[in-house]
């Protein structure tokens, strides 16, 4: 990665903030939050709608009064300051541009506030502009772009101010899916060749996974994890990241340490062996298996046997619903691998990958 | 609440609906066009134009000074107004000041209140034997009757509105467009200059023109504090009541009337542009009021020095009822009340009763109305809309002396009956009752009357099965709002008022006029609880429950 020189590392420390509404109990959104960015990095929250992402990001722009906490960016605590001296950039999910001013007013607001020279307004404006694809778009009303023209101008605003961090809060949830998928490759591409430091929020895993150095997965006002996209998915902390992150088929297990750094697990009767993972559970515990880490064989031989139940088409893919041994099991294959089309009600062995196999200590309760 | 429409009688098609329209038609034009078109014919004259009243009063140097004073009151109110109002929104919405409820309802007080109070009220603090002035300062002044005083009484009496307006207007902005000049490096103030008041900008001039309106219909104000500073409002008055010379008086109600026409044609050609094109996809987000220590203590101290003028308004005209002989001798007494109910029971209990049928009969009309201009395809159904609309434009004083004038011969003779007052009522609340309707209506869902009329029920079915019921708590919203306006008027009753209907704001003024003061602040101190009675009694009553109905209509 390509670390400008500007970029600063974030850090949070113990941040809380409860809303108290007029009537009725107080709410915690965050509690004791603590996460740490490198210079550069580009981080994701990932949570589903009322977890806190959005209230820390808005106690980070300072838009909100936090409770406890700390926060620092590139070492000076900024927690106590009016946000507009954080130089803290956000890009809205509405993309809030100043429907009064033009594109290029928009861009060139951070400056004006300053009073820059002319001269250095026009060409910060014009290589922001450039740098979003927008070149030449500079005289119109925010009003005549399209939905992903005006999330650029957002984002070349911010690219003017040269902020020590950029915030996203959904940025791309109001856009339809195909132009999503190309303005998240644009936006991570940008943010790598500028290499500020960046803090995107989404509850969409895909986006996610395709744009961070690292996730955090939230959960109730808490980081439930923090990890490379592939430890998320491949190893998740909890049954929640699993299924916030993606399709987890959770079952029964058994798993016992064994000579020569190895681990047995027993799973529905069926018998896996793979290298032991420092710090996993011994004993009674779930086995989490992704359904693309199942195979699907004819009857006999090694595996779990059970029966398709449900077939799913899903275009570039299919998913089996199998019944084994009482538990519904997901197995998903792609959906040209098969010369004869498996039919609902057949008798299949599901053979789990083994180093696929991630085990969880028992839920609680 | 949506009653089933199946088994609704297609009892009136289209001709019915053009039966309606012709009838509403008939009403504005027997209500609104024939008396203004009336006053117009004596302000223009029988034969030469040069020597029609209007020219000669256009002549008249003493005429034009008074529009000259006119106007200058009125821009004078449009910009002190807008700022106060527009600084008291601000410091609502976007600053965490506490009691916010409390400045609310003291700053909407004047709403409520006939605007001949704050004349009232001043008098008694700020006057010749005003308890501040010559009570406090031992002065013998007479510095609030002109200019000052006026503009100070009506910035009391309308500022209210101006508020209300500029509240909407910020609570209409989407927070996340400040939010974002702040992350981009703007300070508060910086983010009100360049982004808050720009966007606005329709909104100040909405403001000023309203309050610009206002001022030209004040008649209570200028009547009691006017002294050397005569605006047209009154000197109609004085033609009229004074010197009895009606075609002076039609001449300047006519020279008052282009004006205020001019200013409502601007509000219009604003409204129209009120908002800027759609940017961004969501919905606007609500601010959340914020603020440092400092902004929070200089929005208190605004805050809570507008209430305090309030606050001593309201609590002198209490202290005038309530005392032997205000500023003079405070012994304490009921007898003013005595007197209020012995000779004016009749006022209040004619004033109450013409007001809910002048309310009930204003949003009935307007929703028809409403209904015609936004539910049909008839030809000619704008009109309808402009016409009811009309009555915005037109002063109240203007309105009464027309509809004196008008009424006052064959064919149609009112004067002295309750018709006249109701009718004046009616049509100055009837641009109100049309737009409440209007909000009910859209409150229904479109769909919802198709689906009614595909179950077979005809337009008069429709209105009465599936809108009405609907629309009920939010047309009660808007007779509350009517009964308020009627009550409250002076300009437009006036004229209309008799001997056999009289009205409550008239007999302030006759008292006034007198020298009964306590008698005056004690009528004035039951009119205004029966107007709160009526605004907080009800909703109470009736239960404004509309707000579940539009989730599921929307």
């Amino acid at each position: 990665m390509m670390v400008g020189s500007t970029a600063k590392a974030l850090r949070i420390a113990g941040l809380s903030k409860a809303y108290a509404p007029a009537r009725g109990r107080a709410v915690q959104a965050v509690r004791d939050f603590a996460l740490e960015l490198a210079p550069g990095e580009f981080v994701t929250l990932l949570g589903p709608s009322g977890c806190g992402k959005t209230t820390v990001l808005r106690c980070l722009a300072g838009l909100e009064d936090l409770d406890a906490g700390e926060i620092s960016i590139g070492g000076a605590r900024i927690e106590a300051l009016a946000p507009h001296r954080r130089r803290i950039g956000l890009v809205f999910q509405s993309y809030a541009l100043f429907p009064h001013l033009s594109v290029f007013e928009n861009a060139a607001y951070s400056l004006r506030l300053r009073r820059a020279p002319e001269a250095e307004v026009r060409g910060a404006v014009d290589a922001a502009l450039a740098a979003v694809d927008l070149a030449g778009l500079g005289a119109r009303m925010p009003g005549e772009l399209s939905g992903g023209q005006q999330q650029r101008v957002a984002v070349a605003r911010q690219l003017v101010m040269k902020p020590d961090l950029l915030l996203f809060d959904e940025p791309l949830s109001n856009l339809d899916a195909r132009l999503r998928v190309q303005v998240r490759a644009e936006l991570r591409r940008l943010q790598r060749a500028l290499g500020i430091t960046a803090l995107y929020l989404t509850h969409d895993q895909d986006e996610a996974m395709s744009l961070s150095d690292r996730i955090a997965v939230m959960r109730a006002g808490r980081i439930e994890q923090v990890g490379t996209p592939r430890e998320v998915y491949a190893r998740p902390a909890s049954l929640f990241v699993a299924g916030f992150v993606g399709k987890a088929n959770a079952l029964p297990a058994h798993a016992a340490a064994c000579p020569g750094g190895t681990t047995a697990i027993s799973i529905l009767g069926h018998a896996a062996r793979r290298a032991t993972i420092a710090g996993e559970p011994a004993g009674a515990c779930i086995a989490l298996l992704r359904p693309e880490a199942i195979r699907l064989a004819g009857p006999g031989g090694d595996g779990i046997d059970g029966a398709i139940e449900e077939i799913e088409y899903l275009g570039d893919r299919i998913e089996y619903r199998v019944r084994a041994g009482g538990a519904l099991v997901a197995v998903v294959e792609p959906a040209l691998l098969r010369a004869v089309a498996l039919a609902e009600g057949a008798r299949v062995r599901l053979a789990p990958v083994a180093e696929a196999i991630h085990l969880l200590p028992p839920e609680p309760g | 609440m949506a009653a089933g429409a199946a088994g609704g009688q297609a009892s009136a098609g289209g001709s019915g609906a053009l039966a309606l329209q012709l009838a509403l038609g008939a009403f504005l034009l027997l209500a609104i066009a024939w008396p203004m078109a009336d006053l117009l014919r004596r302000a223009l004259g029988d034969g030469d134009l040069a020597a029609s009243p209007l020219a000669t009063a256009l002549r008249d140097p003493f005429a034009r000074r008074v529009l000259w004073n006119t106007l200058l009151l009125g821009a004078a109110l449009a910009v002190v107004g807008t700022i106060l109002a527009t600084a008291c929104a601000y410091a609502m919405t976007r600053i965490d000041v506490p009691w916010k409820p409390l400045w609310h309802f003291l700053a909407l007080l004047p709403t409520i209140s006939p605007p001949i109070l704050m004349a009232l009220g001043l008098v008694l603090l700020y006057g010749r034997r005003g308890i501040v002035t010559s009570g406090l300062l031992g002065m013998k002044t007479t510095a609030l009757y002109g200019f000052w005083g006026l503009l100070v009484a009506q910035a009391i009496s309308y500022f209210p509105f101006a508020y209300l307006l500029m509240l909407n207007q910020f609570r209409g902005l989407d927070a996340s467009t400040e939010e974002a000049a702040r992350t981009l490096g703007a300070s508060s103030w910086q983010v009100l200059r360049t982004v808050s008041l720009p966007l606005m900008a329709p909104g100040l001039a909405a403001s000023a023109l309203l309050l610009f309106g206002y001022s030209f219909a004040d008649l209570g104000n200028p009547l009691l504090l006017g002294g050397d500073f005569p605006v047209m409002s009154a000197q109609i008055y004085m033609a009229i009541i004074g010197m009895y010379d009606v075609p002076q008086g039609a001449a300047l109600a006519i020279l008052l009337l282009l004006p205020a026409a001019l200013m409502f044609a601007a509000h219009k050609a604003i409204g129209a542009r009120m908002t800027f094109a759609g940017v961004g996809a969501r919905g606007a987000a609500a601010a959340r009021p914020r603020g440092s220590r400092r902004a929070r203590v200089a929005a208190l101290c605004l805050l809570g020095g507008v209430g305090a003028i309030i606050t001593l308004q309201y609590a002198t005209i209490l202290a005038g009822a309530f005392t032997q002989l205000f500023g003079i001798n405070h012994a304490p007494t009921l007898r003013h009340f005595e007197a209020v109910l012995a000779r004016q029971r009749g006022a209040l209990l004619d004033t109450f009763v013409l007001g809910v049928a002048a309310a009930a009969l204003s949003v009935a009309i307007g929703l028809l109305i409403a209904w015609v201009a936004a539910r049909t395809r008839l030809r000619g159904r704008w009109l309808l809309d402009a016409v009811a609309a009309a009555p915005l434009a037109i002063p109240g004083t203007v309105i009464g002396l027309a509809f004196a004038l008008a009424f006052n011969e064959r064919p149609l003779v009112l004067t002295g009956t309750a018709a006249i007052v109701v009718l004046a009522f009616v049509v100055r609340s009837l641009p109100y009752g049309v737009r409440s309707g209007v909000a009910a209506l859209d409150q229904v869902h479109r769909s919802l009357d198709e689906a009614s009329t595909t179950m077979g029920a005809g337009p008069a079915a429709t209105f009465r099965r599936i809108l009405l019921p609907l629309v009920r708590p939010a047309l009660l919203a808007g007779m509350v709002f009517a009964f308020t306006r009627s009550v409250t008027t002076l300009s437009a009753v006036i004229f209309v008022v008799s001997p056999h209907w009289s009205l409550v704001t008239p007999a302030i003024l006759s008292q006034m006029d007198r020298g009964d003061v306590g008698e005056a602040a004690a009528l004035s101190v039951l009119v205004v609880l029966m107007v709160l009675a009526v605004v907080h009694g009800v909703p109470r009553l009736f239960g404004p429950d509309w707000r579940g109905v539009r989730g599921a209509g929307g």
